[in-house]
């Protein structure tokens, strides 16, 4: 992988897979849920009706038999959405309106946040997160931004089933660069977590050279708690964009960049859709589709 | 992890690391005590070596179970595998314990906030670079970011 983010990357030599899209499967996946969820209903209420010896063990097993199906419930009600969600492909043929790009490394869809330092330990006493987070904001976004238009994403190569959020593409590692800066050069908007693995700094160059800063969000880790993530994202922007973030930022989930291409803060808040009404205002009035501004 | 080596006692493993007759009765209470390059820590069976150099990251934590019933202290030592040694420790000993390594190795971060453990959770390569900037420079970690608190953890149900 070289450096300069101008040179086009072949990341690997992967073919496009694509993951299992099935409306069949996708509802025969639905009703198993059902059928689950109906029998557990039916089990606790003929379990209740019998007359047992009410012993630890019983109770274990009812337990045991009452959660089992509901847990495989959850997993096929997952999987059957997962199976017919829409593709890109059928989401851009059925909604004629610009798209909304989500490019972001794949590593995010899969981080998580936790309550405590992660690795493993040795000795001392075990201790356990009290939460688990999601660190992508992906369906907040699919669902503050539909406005404006569908999003679209690239989907990560080997995905058995597409995950729920904005909608997949799946291409192969030598076409995925030329797929990215058509659907770049075709947005209405780009949300782009910006990374310095050679793949995602392309994407940043990319973004900044060939669509109007002002449809750009630029989700970045908050300084305030990842300020070494935010320095290593800041170094990026100096070589990559016209205005680059604030070094003394104290605070900020993403940056929305005004006309001249100066970047203005955000904090997310409860409700995302509220956070980026200002983004999603100065889209809209930006009525013209993308093409080649550069 | 970067357990040196475990040792029956205190004094075979000053001898064998080259700090012999300079720790006399400093980990009597306080489990850790640190020599010119190795960080010695008293454990159930004997004393864990560790070398000083490869930790990034020292805190003391304190447990407690989901309704507060079990709770107790220990430090927290990370290293650049990524991996933890933990040590029991008693509260009135965990100023002592840290400020041992504050003094001794004053590259190293002491001390818990959310930046840090953030950092280190999601730009670990980032922190470790940052650490080894200060041990290079001989100079004492000093960020805006990083605290001086005990973390507060919960502790896992079965133990």
């Amino acid at each position: 992988m070289g450096d300069d983010p101008t040179v086009p990357q072949q990341m690997h030599d992967r073919p496009a897979s694509q993951p299992i899209h099935s409306k069949v499967a996708g509802c025969g996946a639905l009703l198993l849920a059902l059928l689950l969820i109906c029998g557990d209903g039916w089990w606790v209420v003929y379990f209740l009706g019998l007359d047992f010896d009410s012993s630890g063990f019983v109770v274990f097993l009812f337990l045991l038999s009452f959660i089992s199906p509901l847990f495989l419930a959850v997993f096929a009600i997952k999987a059957g959405c997962q199976m017919i969600a829409p593709s890109a492909e059928q989401v851009l043929a059925h909604d004629k309106r610009p798209p909304v790009i989500y490019l972001r490394p794949f590593a995010e869809d899969t981080r998580f946040i936790v309550s405590i330092p992660v690795g493993p330990r040795n000795g001392g006493k075990e201790i356990i997160s009290t939460k688990a987070v999601r660190a992508s904001h992906e369906g907040a976004f699919k669902h503050a931004l539909k406005r404006i238009g569908p999003v679209v994403t690239i989907g990560k190569p080997g995905d058995r089933l597409a995950p729920l959020g904005a909608a997949r593409l799946y291409v192969a590692d030598s076409e995925w660069q030329v797929k990215v800066e058509a659907l770049v050069r075709s947005a209405a908007a780009i949300v782009i977590c910006p990374e310095t693995s050679a793949g995602t700094s392309w994407e940043v160059h990319e973004v900044a050279h060939l669509i109007d800063p002002r449809r750009i969000l630029m989700v970045v880790p908050n300084p305030k708690l990842r300020p070494l993530g935010y320095a290593r994202i800041q170094a990026l922007t100096t070589q990559t964009l016209r205005v680059p973030l604030p070094t003394d930022c104290k605070a900020a989930d993403a940056f929305i960049f005004d006309e001249a291409g100066r970047p203005q803060p955000l904090i997310f808040g409860e409700k995302l859709s509220s956070t980026l009404h200002p983004f999603i205002e100065q889209v809209e009035r930006l009525s013209e589709p993308l093409g080649g501004t550069a | 992890m970067n357990v040196v080596n475990k040792y029956v006692s205190l004094d075979v493993a000053l001898a064998a690391n080259g700090d012999a007759g300079s720790a006399s009765a400093a980990l009597s209470d306080i489990p850790v005590w640190i020599g010119r390059e190795h960080v010695y820590c008293t454990v159930k069976k004997g004393v864990e070596v560790h070398e000083l150099d490869r930790l990034v990251w020292v805190y003391a934590e304190m447990y407690r179970s989901k309704y507060g019933f079990q709770r107790g202290h220990q430090l927290v030592m990370w290293d650049r595998d990524s991996s933890a040694s933990v040590l029991p420790l008693k509260k009135p000993y965990i100023d002592a314990s840290l400020d041992r390594f504050r003094k001794a190795a004053p590259w190293i971060p002491v001390g818990y906030n959310e930046a840090m453990k953030e950092s280190w959770n999601a730009d670990r390569a980032d922190y470790i670079a940052l650490v080894d900037s200060f041990r290079a420079a001989g100079g004492r970690f000093e960020a805006d970011w990083a605290g001086s608190e005990i973390a507060v953890v919960r502790l896992k149900p079965e133990s």
